[in-house]
């Protein structure tokens, strides 16, 4: 895969790090399409190790963390800026490593990347999480700007060790 | 201890005391979590012979079983040998179990298997060291329920009242349920703090969640909320529900439905849910959420059922499914489930915001100063019960009846040497 697509995509994806980071959440909004869809699934140990790992996974039809379009992730935004979202007031402090970029399909139009993420968030005095795993993106080229259109963010921990996800991955 | 010195139910009184003591925890785990009916998991989970669960009783590691005829069985997670966990997965098929550490191997029927190299422990008696059992499993409607005392009543007693609420949420299509999860995850709060608003605590959420209410995205309508027109429920035995009256020019399952593709789906099926579940469950009484004592709660307007695994007096480990309507269609299936995980999971937009107080409200029972000062349940103090035409002690919405029953018998579980001791002041 060619190295200038790969430094665009690590762009892409440290710029729309940064929004996060510094909660510029609108704006990180309008990085996704507008039929975008953000799937976080949840995950179980299994009996035997199976051949496919995403076999522990749940699947569509059973229970996620995020099931949004862009509507929903909107109206978490948007929760965000309102006054009594207490899980966010005061702010999370987030620190993300976004590494392992790799690209794995270029159809010209979109383009399939996985990255892995080490996010770290505290907040208040002594709060302190880590959210660790994988994402897959589908990123599409819209007018000769880089988009997500679909997401995919598989978490490490079975049993989530954070009180909440008031923050985005 | 004098436990019951910690709750003034006339007062409306809470010692701090009871949402951190170590020996108060240390009580619950032998009083409490291994005497009560607890929730185990849904029939949907494990529906083939062989098919199993893990699930916690309090803190004890349980092995939900289908065994190969068909029933349903629960046994501790735990070698008889030397006590290493026989299943580690959280969910499979398994015809046995055999344990990593030396090979003992169970059936699905908790009989010691094989022992390798038995011969060496000359007069070992098979039958001796099955698997630890529950002593008694029962299912209502779908939810499976186990206790590890053989003294406690039997399910349907000791649920009461609370069975005749459940059934609006398990039984209003013919089928029963099924369910998605659990979605697991650890918050640094005791359990209590989550059960007591689940099963009572209306006044809470115009502050909690109005930032989800403001945005839409609430657990019932905005004229539901608006009319305010509701009741706490005190069941007995500890179960807590609080429910909206509906009124009667909207009298109808779809009332107080949290989002309109699931309004039309109650209408559409009114037919049903009336004969199934008559005119008073169908039409004059819509639940929103509950406590099935101890720490089994439900949330019927948005299908969310949840335990809160007690983990130390200061920790808890939330599982929570979504649970709906076999006879469904897939795609009110999908509302259903997001309708539920929306709001209520770790990313829930009106779950988030409980986690804090909770983890605060536990964090100012292991102040010095703060426990020298009781905690207020004084809304609505010693109101006399409403004569509603409900099952149940009925007070109004806006009140701390619902708690102080709770915590009331919590005391009265904790002080007493036996069922029959919990059982003769119940009433």
């Amino acid at each position: 895969m060619d190295s200038a697509l790969r430094q665009t995509i690590e762009d892409f994806l440290y710029l729309e790090a940064e929004l996060l980071d510094e909660r510029r959440l609108r704006e990180w909004l309008e990085l996704f399409t507008e039929d975008a869809r953000y799937w976080a699934p949840i995950r179980h140990n299994p009996l035997e190790r199976p051949d496919d790992p995403a076999e522990e996974l749940s699947k569509p039809g059973e229970s996620y963390y995020f099931n949004d379009t862009k509507e929903t992730l909107r109206i978490r935004v948007e929760r965000v800026y309102s006054k009594q979202a207490w899980a966010e007031t005061p702010p999370s402090r987030t620190r993300r490593l976004i590494s392992n970029v790799r690209v794995k399909k270029d159809d010209g139009r979109e383009i399939e990347v996985h990255s892995n993420f080490i996010v770290y968030r505290t907040r208040m005095e002594t709060d302190e999480d880590f959210f660790v795993g994988t994402r897959k993106d589908i990123l599409r080229r819209v007018d000769g700007a880089m988009k997500i259109a679909r997401r995919t963010i598989i978490l490490d921990q079975a049993v989530l060790g954070a009180k909440n996800i008031s923050i985005f991955l | 201890m004098e436990i019951k010195s910690l709750v003034d139910p006339e007062g409306g009184l809470i010692n701090r005391r009871i949402f951190a003591d170590r020996d108060i925890y240390d009580l619950e785990r032998e009083r409490l979590f291994a005497r009560c009916w607890l929730y185990l998991g849904h029939e949907s989970e494990i529906p083939n012979p062989g098919d199993f669960a893990a699930a916690y009783m309090g803190e004890e590691p349980v092995i939900l079983w289908r065994d190969l005829n068909g029933r349903a069985r629960a046994f501790l997670n735990v070698c008889r040998h030397r006590g290493n966990r026989v299943c580690r997965a959280d969910r499979g098929n398994a015809k046995l179990f055999t344990c990593s550490y030396h090979g003992w191997t169970y059936s699905s029927d908790g009989k010691l298997a094989l022992v390798p190299r038995s011969e060496a422990f000359h007069d070992l008696d098979r039958d001796q060291w099955g698997l630890i059992p529950v002593a008694q499993i029962d299912n209502y409607k779908g939810l499976i329920f186990a206790t590890f005392d053989p003294e406690a009543p039997p399910l349907l007693e000791y649920l009461g009242d609370m069975a005749w609420y459940l059934d609006i949420l398990l039984d209003r299509r013919a089928g029963g349920t099924e369910v998605s999860g659990p979605i697991r995850w650890v918050v640094d709060a005791n359990w209590k703090t989550a059960a007591e608003n689940f099963g009572g605590d209306g006044y809470h959420i115009a502050s909690t969640h109005g930032s989800a209410r403001d945005l839409g995205i609430d657990t019932t309508t905005s004229e539901t909320r608006i009319s305010a027109k509701g009741h706490q429920i005190s069941c007995g035995n500890g179960h807590i529900l609080v429910a909206w009256a509906t009124p009667p020019e909207d009298a109808g399952p779809w009332f107080a439905q949290p989002v309109a593709e699931l309004a039309d789906y109650m209408k559409k099926h009114t037919a049903e849910i009336e004969s199934r579940l008559g005119d008073v469950r169908a039409r004059k009484v819509s639940p929103s959420a509950g406590t099935v004592f101890p720490n089994l709660s439900v949330h019927w307007l948005t299908r969310t059922i949840r335990v809160w695994h007690p983990r130390g007096p200061d920790k808890m480990e939330i599982w929570s499914w979504a649970i709906v309507d076999k006879a469904a269609p897939p795609e009110i299936k999908e509302v259903m489930r997001f309708t539920s995980q929306y709001r209520f999971s770790p990313t829930g937009v009106f779950e988030q915001d409980d986690m804090d107080n909770w983890i605060q409200v536990t964090g100012a029972a292991r102040s010095v100063i703060a426990r020298r000062y009781p905690a207020n349940y004084q809304m609505s103090l010693n109101e006399p019960a409403a004569d509603v035409g409900l099952r149940g002690r009925i007070t109004s919405r806006w009140s701390d009846s619902n708690q102080l029953s709770m915590y009331l018998h919590w005391a009265k579980v904790l002080e007493a040497k036996s069922w029959s001791e919990i059982q003769s002041s119940t009433a």
